[in-house]
């Protein structure tokens, strides 16, 4: 007696099921749709990730921040031209280094400092996401700011280019330079990112009277995904202002991850790695052999663990 | 988990910044702000540099010379010596209170004198 009427109540529910569209007037049937419309678009917006693997492009930033809590711990090392030749070992006799530390604040804004051999320079900059690009292309582009300031600590008669005389004093504010850049990446499909940058570049003290104090100039960088740990960059600065015997930075390299390490490997005509020495302090020119090896390593470190990880017994978080 | 980074203090850190950074912005030039030939106080000699100075500033005629109604007497290099050693002739160049009646010397002759009294106020 139970066991029938079970399997009456189902063969209710089947058949329910099964007529349910067709007994649905069309504007049941339009509520319908509209209800999964409406679950379609409030649907939580899919970002797009990945656009680079590293927070730099080869000298410049990239789109992409250090995650939240972590430290970022860079290596750079940029050797001198290959125009010495075997006698200079292809450039590898001499190096200029740049350290530095990187912080996610939180996954949209970063922090970082640095130490560059190259005019005993020291660096800040803090670097904020605006807008990301999302999966299906409500937001087509990824939107990023970052601005830093940088102190060049060598000698006064050196950055003078001739020895200072008494009464005559140099200024702390002539070693300071700033940058303001913005970033508009896309990625385009999983194999490649764009990205622009239009970059301001502020010296305090410039030589000459005739050379400009603010340089403004725009980044180009590309990224190519040849597979799931390799990737191709390339990037170039036109500036629109130059310093006298200054040229454009163009650097061409590859980006190659292991497990917490990515290691940039590329060649540019840039002894520099901060924003206004690459930029706009690149004296050196491809043709003739003016372009040098170099490479920055990244290694990762968690200061914050994520909260999903707090109560995780692998110590590796 | 508690962070120090709360985002108040982030925006105060950074405004703060942001002025700090506004404020030290400057747009010079080594050409208009260390000219060339300017002044090199670091070769200052008594024969060269100070003596002259002395002649043209001090002991010319109805000053610091034989007639002079004060009591020093500029024409020597001893009695030179003596108020650079007590602090007398840098005090009275800074203070702009010598020469008398013109106008303070130049920044870059006290300068040279101020290198010459700080080297020991030589007879070079």
């Amino acid at each position: 007696m139970n066991s029938k009427y079970i399997v009456r109540l189902l063969s209710l529910c089947i058949i329910q099921l099964v007529y349910l569209p067709t007994f649905g007037q069309d504007n049941n049937h339009n509520d319908l749709e509209k209800l999964l419309e409406d679950n379609n678009t409030k649907a939580p917006k899919e970002y797009v990730f990945g656009a680079f693997k590293s927070v730099k492009v080869v000298n410049g930033q990239s789109i992409e921040n250090t995650a939240k809590g972590n430290l970022d711990f860079r290596i750079a090392h940029r050797f001198t031209t290959m125009s010495g030749g075997i006698h200079e070992f292809f450039g590898l006799d001499g190096a200029t280094v740049k350290l530095s530390l990187d912080y996610g604040l939180t996954d949209n804004i970063m922090v970082g400092i640095g130490r560059s051999t190259l005019y005993k320079e020291y660096d800040a900059f803090v670097k904020a996401k605006i807008l990301r690009q999302t999966t299906k292309d409500e937001m087509p582009i990824s939107l990023s700011y970052v601005g830093g300031m940088s102190v060049s600590s060598l000698a006064a008669d050196k950055l003078l280019g001739r020895p200072l005389v008494s009464p005559e004093k140099f200024y702390f504010s002539n070693r300071l330079f700033y940058f303001n850049q913005l970033l508009i990446a896309r990625k385009f499909g999983s194999l490649l990112t764009v990205q622009l940058s239009p970059s301001h570049v502020h010296y305090n003290l410039v030589s000459k009277a005739s050379e400009p104090n603010d340089l403004f100039s725009i980044g180009i960088g590309a990224r190519i995904k040849i597979n799931r740990r390799l990737t191709l960059n390339a990037e170039y600065f036109y500036q629109f202002d130059r310093l006298n015997n200054t040229h454009n930075s163009f650097s061409l390299g590859c980006d190659i991850e292991t497990g917490g390490h990515v290691f940039q490997l590329h060649f540019t005509n840039s002894a520099g790695m901060t924003e206004r020495t690459f930029i706009t302090q690149t004296t050196d020119q491809w043709k003739n052999g003016g372009f040098r090896f170099g490479f920055n390593i990244s290694r990762i470190f968690t200061i914050v663990q994520p909260k999903e990880f707090e109560n995780s017994r692998n110590k590796i978080w | 988990m508690k962070t120090i980074f709360s985002l108040r203090n982030f925006t105060s850190l950074t405004l703060s910044a942001f002025l700090l950074f506004q404020s030290s912005c400057y747009n010079d030039s080594i050409e208009v702000l260390y000219p060339t030939g300017a002044c090199d106080s670091t070769q200052a000699s008594w024969s060269a540099t100070i003596e002259p100075l002395i002649q043209t500033n001090c002991n010319n005629a109805g000053c610091h010379d034989a007639a002079a109604s004060g009591a020093y007497d500029l024409r020597t290099y001893a009695s030179v010596k003596t108020i650079a050693d007590n602090g007398l002739l840098l005090q009275v160049l800074e203070d702009g209170s010598m020469p008398k009646n013109s106008a303070a010397l130049d920044p870059c002759s006290i300068a040279k004198i101020r290198n010459w009294v700080n080297d020991g106020a030589l007879k070079n």
